[in-house]
C-alpha cells in the first residue's frame, strides 16, 4: 500500500491543506518545529482507521484532542491511496463518524467491502462496524500506530535509545500490539489476584485458597449443624409419636367427681402446691447456678492479666499464625529437593567464581569499561613516550649545534623591546610577502608583453595573407580582361562567356580594393586586444611600482631597528630574529610534549586506582593492574553473572514458589508482631523466650471464659421462659402461699380433707399444657411412670424444637451465602489459574514465533545495510543480540545500553524497530512515517542510514520522513550519488487549489 | 338438585411456603431483610383471608405448600393457626402437598401442636390427613362436598393418582377437588423435571368429572379448562414472589361456581393480588451508555414495567458490555436513596471483545484459545448438565461460564495489569 495524497480539511491545527507523496521514494516534508508535523503523522492512522471507542479514558480522549482549532472547519480529512492495484480514495467524517471508501478508478462508493461485524466476519450491512484500517493495513490500530509510526517521541517512549532494555518492548508489541502490556505483567497481576482474595462482606484479604478452605470449613460446620438438627428433628418426630401412643394408650379421662367437689377441689389445689413447689426448686436451682456462673466469670475476669477482647484476638491471631506455620512447613517440604539442587548448583558458581559475587553486571561493564579505555591510555602513552624520545633527542642536536649562534641572536635582540621585536617580525614578514608580490608582478608583466608580441605577430601574419589575396585578385583581373580582348573580333562568341568575364573582373578588382585597404590599415586587426594587453601590463607596472615603494619603506623602518640593535643592516636583524624564534618553537613544543605525557601518565594512575577498587572487591591482588586482567575480571563477573541467571531461570519455579513461602513467612511474622503488640497494649510483659507458654495461657484463661459463657447459655436457655427469673420465682412464692392458704382453707371448712390420701401422681395432667382435665382415675403402678415419661417427653420436645426454630433457618440462609461465595471463590480461582497459565503457553509460543521471523528479517535487512553492525538477533525471549564489525563478542541487551555509545545504541534500537515494522508489514508493504529519526547519529551514521532507507527500505514500503532540520536534509541530499538524489524527494503543504507540491 | 341456580364462592391459595429461605445465589438479604421477607409471606396470606372474609366466600381452598417442612417455625404456623381461627364460619380445606406433609412432626398434626405446647388447629379448619383420597361434606352447606388427599411424605409421587378412581359425593350439587401435583402440560419455567409429583394430565382430570379442582404445586397462574373451554381447574400459583423464578404480581384465585336449573355449571375465576409488594427484576443493558443515560435508562424501564420503587423488592441486573473507565455499578448505586429495596447484580464485561486484535499478538491467540475452550464446554455442557468442576466431580471440565470469566480475568490483566474478582453467579 502507497499513499498518494492527505488531504486535510481540519484536523488539530491544519485545516484546508494536502500532501502529495511518491510510492518509490523518500518523502521528506522538512518544516519548523510547531509546524503540525506530527498531527499530519495522526492524521494518517486517524483516516485510516478512526479514533478508539473503546479503551483508556486518554484513548478516549484523542478524538476530542484532534478538533480543528479553526471551529468552522469541518472535522474531516481524505486519503489517496493505492493497494494492490487498486486506486482509492478514504474520506473519513471525524465529527460525524462516517467513512467512505471510493474506488477512484470507476468511482464507485465501495465502503461495504471494508466493513464487518466485530467477529470479524463481513457481511457488508451499513450497521456493522467499521474495519477500514484493519482490512486496509491487515493491522490493528495501536499495532499499525506502534510499527510504521516511528519517531524520536515514540522511542523516547518505549526507552530505545534510553537507559532501560529495548526487550520488554518487543515482549509487549507480541503480547499486546502496545509497547507498554507484556504478558509477565499480566501474569503477575493474576498472580496477585489468586494472593488477594476478600470473602464478600469482608475486607481481610488472603489467598483464594484459604479463602476457599476457609469457605468450605465453614460450610461443612454448616452441613454438620444441619444434618445434627435433621437428626435432632427425627428424634423429636420419635418422641412425639412416643408421646402420641402414650396419650392413646392412656386417653384422657373424663374426670369424676370426687366424693364431693371440696375434695376434688382440695386435691387439685395439693397438686398445683406439688408442681409450684417443684417449679420453685427448679428455678431457684438455676438460678443460683447462674449467679454462681457470673460470679466465676467476673473472678476469671478479674483474675486474667489480660480483657476478654484481647483474648479473644490473641485467639484469632494465634490460630492464623499457626495455621499459616503448617501451611509453610508443607510448602518448605515441597520446595525443599530443588531448592537443595538449586543450592549445590549455587554453591558450585560461587566456588568457580569465588568473590566475584559481590560485584554486580553494571560493575562488569564498568570494568570493562575501565580495561578499554586503559588498554587505549596505554597504547597511547607508548606512543607518546616513543615520540617524546625521538622528538628530544633530535631537538637536543638541534639546540647544542646552533647553541653559539643562538646565544648571539638572543644578545643581539636583548636591545629591543617586545613589541619592537613583534613589529621587526611582522615587517619581516610583509617584506617576504612584498617580495613575493614583485614577483608575481614581474610575473605578469612579462606575460602581458609575451601577449603583446603575440598580437604582433598575429597583426603580421594576417596582413602577408591579405597581400596573397590581394595579388590573386590582381591575377584574376588581368585573366578576365584577356578573355574579353581575345574575344572581341570571335563571332559567334557566347554572351555567357562574356558575361562571366565581365563579372569575374569586377569581383576580382571589388576585392583586391578590399584587401588592399585591410592591408594598408593593418594596425585595427585586433586592436582591442591589444589595448586591453597594454592596459594591463600599465596596471601591473603601476601595482609594482607601489609594491616598491612599501618595501623601501619597511627596509626603512627595520633598518632605524637593526640601528638599535648595532647590527650592520636589515638582513642580519632578520636573521637573528628567525634563530631565536626557532629556538623558542622547539623549547615550547617539548614542554607541551613533556606536559602531554604527564597528564597521560595521570589519566593511567586513576584508571589503575578505580581498577584497584575492582580487584579489591573480587578479592584480586590489586598491585600490578593492567588492561588484559581487567578484562579477564570482567569477563568472569559477566560469566559468573550469566550462569547465575541461568540458574535463576532453571529454578523458576522455585522462585514462585519461595514467593509464596515468603508470604507465608511474612504473615506468620506479621501475626506473631501484632500478638506481641496486642500483648504489649494489653499491659503484658513478654518473655521472649517462654511467648508461646505465656500465650498458651492467656488463651487457657479464654478457654475457661468460654466454657463459663457456655454454661452460662445452657443455664439462660433453661430459664428461657422466664425473663426475670427473680420476678418469676417471686411470683411462684406468691402463689405457692396462696395456694398454702387455700389448702388451709378446705381444711379449716372440711378437717376430714387433712386425712385424705396424697393424690395420685396423673392428677399432674391438671398443669399440663393440652389442657385435659385431671382424671380420678385409680393409681396405677405404671402410671407414675407414664407422666414422668410424658412431662420428660415434653421438655425435650419443646427445647428441640425451640432450637431448631431459632437456628434452622437461619443456617440454611447462611449456608446459602456461603455457598454462593464458595462457588465465587472457586469460579475465581479456576478462571484466573486458567487465564495464567494460559497465557505463560502463549506467550512463549508467541515469542519463539516471533524471534525467528524477526532473526529472518534482521539478516535479509543487514545483508543490504553497510552500517558497523554484522549481526543482530532476537532470543526466545525476544532479547536482543547485537555483533558489531569489528568486534569478536556480542552485545546483549543489557551491554547494549550500557556499553555502546548513545548514537550506536539508537542505530541498533532503531535498526530492531526497522526489523519489526519489516516483518509486521509482510504482508502488505505498508507506509513507514518516520518523525525526526536519527537525531542522535553523527553525521556519518546519518548519511548511511539514509542511504539505507533509499535503497532497500523505500523499494518495498512507502518512507515518509517528517524533520525540522533543514539544512540537515540539505546537505544530505549533497551526499548523495545522482540516482540516490532522484530517490529523497522533499515534500511540502499546500492550501487547498494551489498548484506544485515537490520542490 | 337444586330447583334453582346455587352459587358456591371460594378462595383459593396455595405455595405460600412460610419460612421458606430468602437467599439463593446472588439473591442476598441480610437478617433483618430476611426477617421483613418472612413477614412479607406471612402477610400475604393474612391478606388473603382478609379478603376471603371480605368476599364472604363458602370456603378457602388451600391445595398444599402453606409453608416449608423443614424450616418452618412455631411462632409462623401458629400465626397461621390464628389466621385461620380469624375466618370463624368460613371453613378453610387444607390437602399437606409434597412439600408441607402431614407427618408427625407436621404442625397440621394436632399431636404435634399440643406437644408443643401450642393451640390447636380451630373448628372451621379441615386438614386431610389420608393418602387416600376422601371425601368430606362442607360444614355449613349440604350441597358442597369437598374431596381431597394429603401428601404424608416430603418424596414425590410417582403414581398418576387422577388416573384412577377419584370418590365423589354424588348427591351433592358441587364436587371440588383440591389435589397438589403436576400437570403435564404446564407451561411454566417451574415445572422441571425434578419437581413432578403425583402427575396428571386435563383429560384424566376431566374424567374425573369435578365441578372444579383447586390445584397446588406449580407456582405460575395457570387455568385449565375442558374440551367444551369450561373451566375444570386452576392453579392460583404461589401467594408471593420469593426468587427470580417468581417475579411481578402473585394471586389467589376469587371463583365463583354457578349451577343453573338444568344442573350446567358455570365456573369464572378471578386472580386478587394480596401481598403487599412483588419481587421485580430488570435486565439492564448497559453497552454504549454513560453514568447518566444508565440512570434515565433504569428510570425508564422501572415505569415500563410498572414497578413501584416505594414498595416493591427491585433486583437490576446489570447486563452487556462497557468501556473499563466506567464503572455502570457505582452508576447504579446512587440510585439506591430512591428504591425501598434495591438488589444490584452486576453481569456486566467489559467491551474488550468489540476491540480489533492482530492474529500475531498473545493476546489474540489468548481470546481465541478461550473461546474456543468456551465453546468446547458449552457444547460437553449440553451433553451433560452437571459438567463443571465446581461440582467437585473429579474429571469434569470447567464450564463456560468459568472459561468466560477466565477470557476477561486474561484480558483485565494484559490491557489493565489490574484483576478485580467477579462476585456474581
Amino acid at each position: 500500500m502507497w499513499i498518494e495524497k492527505i488531504t486535510l480539511y481540519g484536523f488539530g491545527g491544519i485545516t484546508n491543506e494536502e500532501i502529495e507523496f511518491g510510492s518509490a521514494d523518500v518523502n521528506l516534508i522538512v518544516e519548523p518545529n510547531e509546524y503540525g508535523k506530527s498531527t499530519l503523522a495522526e492524521g494518517i492512522w486517524a483516516t485510516l482507521f478512526d479514533f478508539p471507542e473503546h479503551g483508556t479514558k486518554a484513548a478516549l480522549a484523542e478524538r476530542e484532542t484532534l478538533k480543528p482549532w479553526d471551529r468552522k472547519a469541518p472535522y474531516k480529512a481524505e486519503l489517496d491511496l493505492v493497494i494492490d492495484g487498486r486506486s482509492l480514495k478514504v474520506i473519513r467524517n471525524f465529527g460525524k463518524k462516517e467513512v467512505q471508501v471510493i474506488d477512484r478508478n470507476t468511482n464507485e462508493v465501495i465502503t461495504s467491502e471494508f466493513l464487518g461485524k466485530p467477529d470479524g466476519k463481513s457481511d457488508g450491512k451499513t450497521d456493522a462496524t467499521d474495519q477500514v484500517g484493519f482490512k486496509l493495513t491487515g493491522m490493528t490500530r495501536d499495532l499499525f500506530r506502534n510499527t510504521c509510526l516511528l519517531g524520536q517521541r515514540h522511542l523516547d517512549a518505549h526507552h530505545v535509545g534510553g537507559s532501560t532494555d529495548i526487550a520488554p518492548m518487543f515482549q509487549a508489541m507480541a503480547d499486546t500490539a502496545t509497547p507498554s502490556s507484556t504478558a509477565g505483567g499480566a501474569v503477575e497481576a493474576l498472580q496477585d489476584a489468586l494472593f488477594n482474595y476478600a470473602i464478600s462482606g469482608s475486607t481481610k484479604r488472603m489467598t483464594v485458597e484459604d479463602a476457599i478452605n476457609e469457605l468450605e470449613s465453614t460450610r461443612a460446620d454448616m452441613l454438620q449443624q444441619l444434618a445434627k438438627m435433621e437428626v435432632d428433628h427425627r428424634y423429636t418426630a420419635e418422641l412425639i409419636r412416643e408421646l402420641d401412643e402414650l396419650n392413646n394408650q392412656s386417653p384422657p379421662q373424663t374426670a369424676e367427681v370426687s366424693d364431693s367437689s371440696l375434695a376434688s377441689e382440695y386435691d387439685v389445689a395439693r397438686m398445683e402446691f406439688k408442681e409450684i413447689e417443684r417449679k420453685l426448686e427448679y428455678l431457684g436451682q438455676r438460678y443460683e447456678q447462674k449467679l454462681q456462673l457470673e460470679n466465676d466469670l467476673r473472678n476469671i475476669d478479674q483474675n486474667s492479666s489480660v480483657t476478654s477482647p484481647v483474648t479473644a484476638t490473641l485467639k484469632d491471631l494465634w490460630t492464623r499464625k499457626n495455621s499459616r506455620q503448617t501451611d509453610a512447613d508443607r510448602l518448605a517440604d515441597e520446595i525443599r529437593p530443588q531448592q537443595e539442587e538449586y543450592e549445590r548448583l549455587e554453591q558450585d558458581i560461587l566456588e568457580r567464581y569465588r568473590g566475584l559475587e559481590a560485584l554486580t553486571a553494571d560493575e562488569s561493564n564498568s570494568i570493562s569499561s575501565l580495561a578499554i579505555n586503559l588498554y587505549k591510555l596505554q597504547q597511547e602513552l607508548n606512543d607518546l613516550q616513543k615520540d617524546h624520545q625521538e622528538q628530544t633527542g633530535r631537538h637536543l642536536q638541534k639546540l647544542m649545534m646552533s647553541s653559539q649562534q643562538h646565544g648571539v641572536a638572543l644578545d643581539v635582540l636583548k636591545g629591543l623591546s617586545r613589541s619592537e621585536i613583534e613589529e621587526a617580525k611582522n615587517y619581516s614578514s610583509l617584506l617576504i610577502m612584498f617580495y613575493d608580490q614583485v614577483q608575481e608582478e614581474q610575473k605578469k608583466i612579462q606575460e602581458t608583453k609575451f601577449s603583446i608580441d603575440d598580437i604582433e605577430e598575429r597583426r603580421k601574419s594576417n596582413r602577408t595573407a591579405n597581400i596573397g589575396k590581394m595579388l590573386g585578385c590582381c591575377v584574376a583581373c588581368i585573366a578576365a580582361l584577356l578573355v574579353l580582348v581575345f574575344t572581341h573580333d570571335v563571332k559567334d562568341t557566347p554572351l555567357l562567356v562574356i558575361y562571366g568575364a565581365v563579372g569575374v573582373f569586377l569581383a576580382s578588382l571589388f576585392a583586391g580594393l578590399v584587401l588592399g585597404a585591410m592591408i594598408m590599415r593593418f594596425k585595427y586587426h585586433l586592436k582591442p586586444d591589444a589595448e586591453a594587453a597594454l592596459e594591463e601590463e600599465l596596471k601591473h607596472k603601476k601595482a609594482l611600482a607601489a609594491v616598491k615603494t612599501k618595501i623601501q619603506n619597511l627596509e626603512g623602518k627595520l633598518t632605524g631597528i637593526a640601528v638599535k640593535t648595532g647590527t650592520t643592516n636589515k638582513d642580519d636583524l632578520i636573521k637573528f630574529i628567525n634563530e631565536a624564534s626557532t629556538h623558542e618553537d622547539v623549547l615550547s613544543e617539548q614542554e607541551t610534549r613533556d606536559s602531554s605525557l604527564g597528564n597521560q601518565e595521570a589519566r593511567m594512575g586513576k584508571l589503575e586506582k578505580d581498577l584497584a577498587y575492582f580487584f579489591h572487591k573480587a578479592g584480586r591482588d590489586s598491585t600490578q593492574i593492567d588492561s588484559q586482567r581487567a578484562m579477564d575480571l570482567s569477563q568472569d563477573v559477566a560469566q559468573y553473572h550469566k550462569e547465575k541467571e541461568a540458574l535463576e531461570s532453571q529454578f523458576q519455579n522455585i522462585r514462585t514458589l519461595r514467593k509464596q513461602l515468603d508470604f507465608l513467612l511474612t504473615e506468620i511474622d506479621d501475626s506473631a508482631r501484632e500478638v506481641e503488640t496486642v500483648m504489649r497494649r494489653a499491659g503484658v510483659t513478654i518473655d521472649p523466650d517462654n511467648i508461646e507458654e505465656q500465650i498458651s495461657n492467656l488463651l487457657q484463661v479464654n478457654t475457661d471464659r468460654q466454657t463459663v459463657l457456655n454454661e452460662i447459655a445452657r443455664v439462660e436457655y433453661d430459664l428461657s421462659d422466664y425473663p426475670e427469673p427473680r420476678e418469676a420465682l417471686s411470683n411462684m412464692q406468691f402463689e405457692r402461699d396462696v395456694l398454702k392458704d387455700k389448702i388451709r382453707y378446705l381444711t379449716a371448712q372440711e378437717p376430714a380433707l387433712a386425712n385424705r390420701p396424697e393424690p395420685i401422681p396423673t392428677e399432674l395432667k391438671a398443669v399440663l399444657p393440652w389442657g385435659e382435665k385431671p382424671s380420678e382415675a385409680a393409681p396405677d403402678s405404671s402410671a407414675a411412670d407414664t407422666l414422668a415419661r410424658k412431662e420428660a417427653l415434653v421438655v425435650e420436645i419443646r427445647t428441640a424444637l425451640n432450637y431448631r426454630d431459632e437456628h434452622f433457618l437461619e443456617t440454611m440462609e447462611e449456608l446459602a451465602n456461603i455457598e454462593h461465595e464458595l462457588n465465587c471463590a472457586r469460579r475465581s480461582k479456576h478462571a484466573i489459574t486458567l487465564a495464567r497459565d494460559v497465557i505463560k503457553k502463549l506467550s512463549t509460543e508467541t515469542y519463539e514465533d516471533w524471534s525467528q521471523q524477526l532473526n529472518s528479517e534482521a539478516d535479509r535487512l543487514i545483508s543490504q545495510l553497510n552500517l558497523d553492525i554484522e549481526k543482530l538477533s532476537f532470543d526466545r525471549s525476544l532479547r536482543l543480540t547485537v555483533k558489531l564489525k569489528g568486534h569478536d563478542r556480542e552485545f546483549s541487551s543489557q551491554d547494549i545500553v550500557t556499553r555502546l555509545s548513545t548514537g550506536t545504541r539508537e542505530q541498533v534500537h532503531w535498526l530492531a524497530r526497522i526489523i519489526l515494522t519489516s516483518f509486521l508489514s509482510k504482508r502488505q508493504p505498508l507506509p513507514i512515517v518516520l518523525d525526526e529519526p536519527f537525531s542522535e547519529a553523527d553525521d556519518e551514521r546519518f548519511v548511511s542510514m539514509m542511504k539505507f532507507l533509499i535503497s532497500s527500505i523505500a523499494p518495498n514500503n512507502q518512507v515518509i520522513i517528517l524533520s525540522c532540520h533543514h539544512q540537515r536534509h540539505q546537505w544530505l541530499a549533497s551526499q548523495l550519488n545522482l540516482e540516490e538524489k532522484e530517490k529523497l524527494t522533499f515534500r511540502t503543504r499546500k492550501q487547498l487549489g494551489t498548484p506544485g507540491a515537490v520542490r | 338438585m337444586p330447583s334453582e341456580n346455587s352459587t358456591f364462592k371460594f378462595l383459593q391459595l396455595s405455595d405460600v411456603h412460610l419460612d421458606s429461605p430468602q437467599n439463593r445465589g446472588v439473591l442476598s438479604f441480610s437478617p433483618s431483610q430476611r426477617a421483613a421477607r418472612y413477614t412479607d409471606l406471612v402477610e400475604s396470606l393474612v391478606g388473603a383471608c382478609r379478603v376471603a372474609s371480605d368476599q364472604n366466600v363458602d370456603a378457602v381452598l388451600i391445595p398444599g405448600g402453606i409453608w416449608d417442612h423443614r424450616s418452618i417455625r412455631g411462632d409462623t404456623a401458629g400465626t397461621v393457626v390464628e389466621a385461620i381461627a380469624e375466618l370463624k364460619d368460613i371453613p378453610v380445606f387444607i390437602t399437606p402437598g409434597e412439600g408441607d406433609p402431614y407427618t408427625i412432626d407436621s404442625y397440621y398434626n394436632p399431636a404435634f401442636l399440643s406437644a408443643r405446647g401450642m393451640r390447636s388447629w380451630p373448628q372451621n379448619a379441615h386438614i386431610f390427613n389420608q393418602h387416600e383420597f376422601t371425601t368430606i361434606k362442607h360444614p355449613l352447606r349440604d350441597d358442597v362436598a369437598i374431596t381431597g388427599h394429603a401428601h404424608l411424605s416430603p418424596t414425590r409421587i410417582t403414581e398418576r393418582l387422577l388416573g384412577g378412581y377419584v370418590p365423589r359425593d354424588e348427591g351433592a350439587a358441587f364436587n371440588i377437588l383440591l389435589f397438589h401435583g403436576s400437570l403435564d402440560s404446564y407451561p411454566g419455567m417451574d415445572g422441571m423435571h425434578d419437581r413432578l409429583t403425583a402427575q396428571f394430565s386435563v383429560e384424566e382430570l376431566a374424567a374425573q368429572r369435578f365441578n372444579y379442582t383447586a390445584l397446588g404445586h406449580f407456582h405460575e397462574y395457570t387455568e385449565l379448562c375442558d374440551e367444551n373451554d369450561q373451566i375444570i381447574g386452576a392453579y392460583s400459583g404461589c401467594l408471593c414472589g420469593r426468587n427470580f423464578d417468581e417475579l411481578g404480581p402473585r394471586v389467589a384465585i376469587l371463583g365463583t361456581i354457578v349451577k343453573d336449573a338444568n344442573g350446567t355449571t358455570t365456573t369464572t375465576v378471578e386472580p386478587i393480588e394480596v401481598a403487599s409488594n412483588r419481587l421485580t427484576y430488570l435486565p439492564v443493558d448497559v453497552s454504549g451508555l454513560d453514568a447518566a443515560s444508565l440512570k434515565e435508562e433504569i428510570a425508564y424501564a422501572v415505569q415500563d414495567q410498572e414497578i413501584r420503587p416505594d414498595v416493591d423488592i427491585v433486583c437490576i441486573s446489570l447486563e452487556g458490555t462497557h468501556s473499563p473507565e466506567f464503572d455502570p455499578f457505582e452508576a447504579a448505586q446512587e440510585l439506591r436513596p430512591d428504591f425501598y429495596h434495591l438488589l444490584i447484580v452486576d453481569r456486566t464485561r467489559p467491551d474488550y471483545l468489540a476491540e480489533e486484535y492482530d492474529p500475531r499478538t498473545t493476546e489474540y491467540k489468548f481470546l481465541e484459545s478461550m473461546l474456543e475452550r468456551q465453546t468446547q464446554a458449552e457444547s460437553k455442557r449440553a451433553a451433560d448438565p452437571r459438567a463443571d468442576t465446581l461440582n467437585n466431580v473429579p474429571g469434569f471440565f470447567l464450564s463456560a461460564k468459568t472459561i468466560e470469566d477466565a477470557l476477561y480475568y486474561g484480558l483485565d490483566a494484559l490491557k489493565r495489569q489490574k484483576v478485580s474478582h467477579r462476585h456474581v453467579d
